[in-house]
């Protein structure tokens, strides 16, 4: 547009503009026909959402052909969802009141006796031990001993002990039925390493310890060495805020070729730790409840081909600069985003200004609706979803997850208001596959 | 009435994604004043085509204090051509016109709108996928916009 232009030279320019725009707006509706015509929804896709959804803790999917006892029909998944449920017994009488099949207990401060009479049920497949503060030798026998007895416990977490006896780690090292480890709070030995490892399928450890607490297996490079040399068919690989992991030792995990999925909850997550991640050969990588060193640091993940389910879920301090990067990630399906909190102040010339949240969801939405294989869309717990950009930007193959989520409705409606319990008006206004709202109250 | 708002911002100039924000915060700003019950379609028509018209103005302004002048002119000839050319009070009306049109197209128009507005191409890449020259695609899209008003005016009468 020219400054010496007269008004009727722009008005003549504005009514091409507006043809234009009608012109491209055409072709748009269009191409949502003809791409809602290339990709119907699928029944088996509806199936696959909901399993995904219904299973809320993301560590590995390993099927299971043998079929008897109720946990060995389980994937490692789900039995790490039932451990994580598990009753807590404290006293054998607790134990003897258990219901029949009962496939993962959890043992908050184990004794012997205790370890002897969870031993006697036939279908545990799920162990947790640990919670002493004072671990000592004694129950570390006895738990080798619960150990060696229960030969068919697949996933055995040992949390908060200072050691693992000998006995201990030879009995983690020669059952046969043991799939996954999870040593929450507890050493990971060197003689551990070397044998133990060996036929795991799923290894999570994690550093944490209550305030005041040592240290006891501040995973580094050494450690994830070991890991690497001892445990070489791992699938999935849970590494819980070990925050001495630095972007040159994750190359080490680029060595489990078999590996698929990578939890990687860390409280310091910076760019260069992004970019490592990024560079991993795995098809899904869970950053959930990490901690940002700042916001942005995630851009770097659009430079993964082989990532396909995303976790973001609960990260504070995350921005839409984050989701420019996921949206360049092509090979994405799943992402879950839920409990994104949008930053609401906004740096603009040098002044910090006021921006509202559903602007930054809205660009956080139109930048993941470039990733155009998505397929499963997860904004539990999101604050101020606007509805429009929604539902522009989903298309038919999307599985949209809004439980718990606030909307910003533009046709006249609350600025902001609980998702509404009409489930049939709302997936018909989005457009998508399948929509996941709470029940009407 | 929201598409017709984007529509209006865009043709405004305003990029696809910046109509999206502009058109919601004009909502919002509408619905705080009250300005979007109970009162007659034409009128929440133009206060919405207002609403966006100054948040578009003011999204300018941020980024570029010099060009304020020339966009007030821009955003006036945008307005005037809409009610004189334009969709008007019945955009939904206007834009089943323009789709029963657009899909009369045939031949070689046909081809240069095909790649100009559904593919998105510029009017040097249309001219090559053609063997044009980019003068000719210029002029093509002169005759189609003309055509294309002439045959809305066929079926708005």
């Amino acid at each position: 547009m020219s400054k010496l232009q007269t008004a009727e030279e722009l008005q003549r320019e504005a009514a091409d503009r507006i043809l234009d725009v009608g012109l491209s707006m055409v072709a748009e509706s269009s191409d949502v026909g003809a791409a809602a015509n290339r990709h119907p929804s699928t029944p088996w896709m509806l199936v696959a959402a909901l399993l995904a959804v219904s299973i809320t803790v993301t560590i590995g999917v390993w099927p299971r052909s043998d079929v008897g006892v109720a946990g060995d029909t389980l994937t490692m998944r789900q039995l790490v969802v039932e451990l994580a449920n598990a009753p807590r017994v404290q006293t054998p009488e607790h134990v003897a009141a258990l219901p029949e099949g009962t496939i993962a207990v959890r043992l908050a401060t184990p004794t012997i006796e205790l370890v002897k009479s969870v031993a006697a049920i036939p279908g545990l497949r799920a162990l947790a031990l640990g919670g002493n503060k004072d671990v000592d030798e004694t129950l570390d026998a006895a738990v080798a001993a619960a150990i060696a007895k229960h030969t068919q416990v697949r996933l055995l977490e040992v949390h908060e002990v200072k050691r693992l006896s000998v006995e201990t780690v030879a009995a983690i090292n020669s059952s046969p039925s043991l799939e996954g480890l999870h040593l929450a709070r507890a050493p990971l030995p060197d003689n551990l390493a070397k044998g133990g490892l060996l036929g795991l399928d799923y290894l999570a450890i994690e550093d944490r310890w209550r305030a005041g607490r040592p240290d006891a297996t501040t995973t580094n490079n050494k450690r994830l060495r070991a890991i690497v040399a001892g445990a070489h068919r791992l699938e999935a690989l849970a590494l819980i805020d070990t925050g001495a992991i630095k972007a040159d030792d994750i190359q080490h995990i680029s060595q489990l070729s078999g590996l698929s999925t990578l939890k990687f909850e860390s409280s310091y997550l910076t760019k260069p730790l992004i970019a490592a991640l990024a560079k991993l050969d795995v098809d899904e990588l869970d950053l959930s409840k990490s901690l940002v060193a700042r916001p942005g640091v995630l851009a770097p993940l659009g430079a993964s081909t082989h990532i396909t389910s995303l976790n973001v879920s609960f990260i504070p301090r995350l921005s839409s600069n984050d989701f420019l990067g996921i949206g360049d990630m092509q090979s994405l399906r799943k992402i879950d985003m839920s409990g994104y909190r949008p930053q609401t102040m906004k740096k603009v010339f040098d002044q910090h200004i006021e921006f509202p949240a559903y602007k930054d969801i809205a660009r956080c939405l139109r930048a993941i609706g470039k990733a155009s294989g998505l397929e499963y869309v997860a904004l539990r717990d999101v604050q101020g979803v606007p509805l429009a950009t929604l539902a522009k930007v989903a298309t038919d193959k999307w599985h949209v997850d809004l439980r718990g989520a606030t909307l910003v409705i533009g046709d006249g409606g609350n600025p902001m208001a609980p998702v509404p319990p009409d489930h049939k008006a709302l997936l018909e206004k989005l457009g998508v596959a399948e929509l996941l709202i709470d029940a009407p109250q | 009435m929201r598409r017709e708002a984007v529509h209006y911002a865009r043709a405004l100039g305003c990029k696809p994604d910046l109509a999206d924000d502009v058109t919601q915060e004009a909502y919002l700003s509408l619905w705080q004043a009250g300005l979007l019950l109970d009162r007659p379609a034409p009128l929440v028509r133009a206060a919405l085509r207002t609403a966006v018209r100054f948040r578009m103005l003011d999204a300018h302004r941020q980024q570029s204090k010099d060009r304020s002048v020339q966009d007030e002119a821009w955003a006036d000839a945008v307005d005037k051509a809409w009610q004189a050319s334009g969709p008007g009070d019945d955009h939904n009306r206007w834009l089943e016109a323009l789709r029963g049109c657009r899909a009369k197209l045939r031949g070689r128009v046909q081809q240069v709108a095909g790649l100009f507005y559904d593919e998105q191409l510029s009017r040097e890449e249309v001219a090559a996928r053609l063997g044009m020259k980019e003068t000719g695609v210029k002029t093509l899209l002169q005759r189609l916009r003309a055509t294309l008003r002439q045959c809305i005016e066929r079926s708005l009468r």
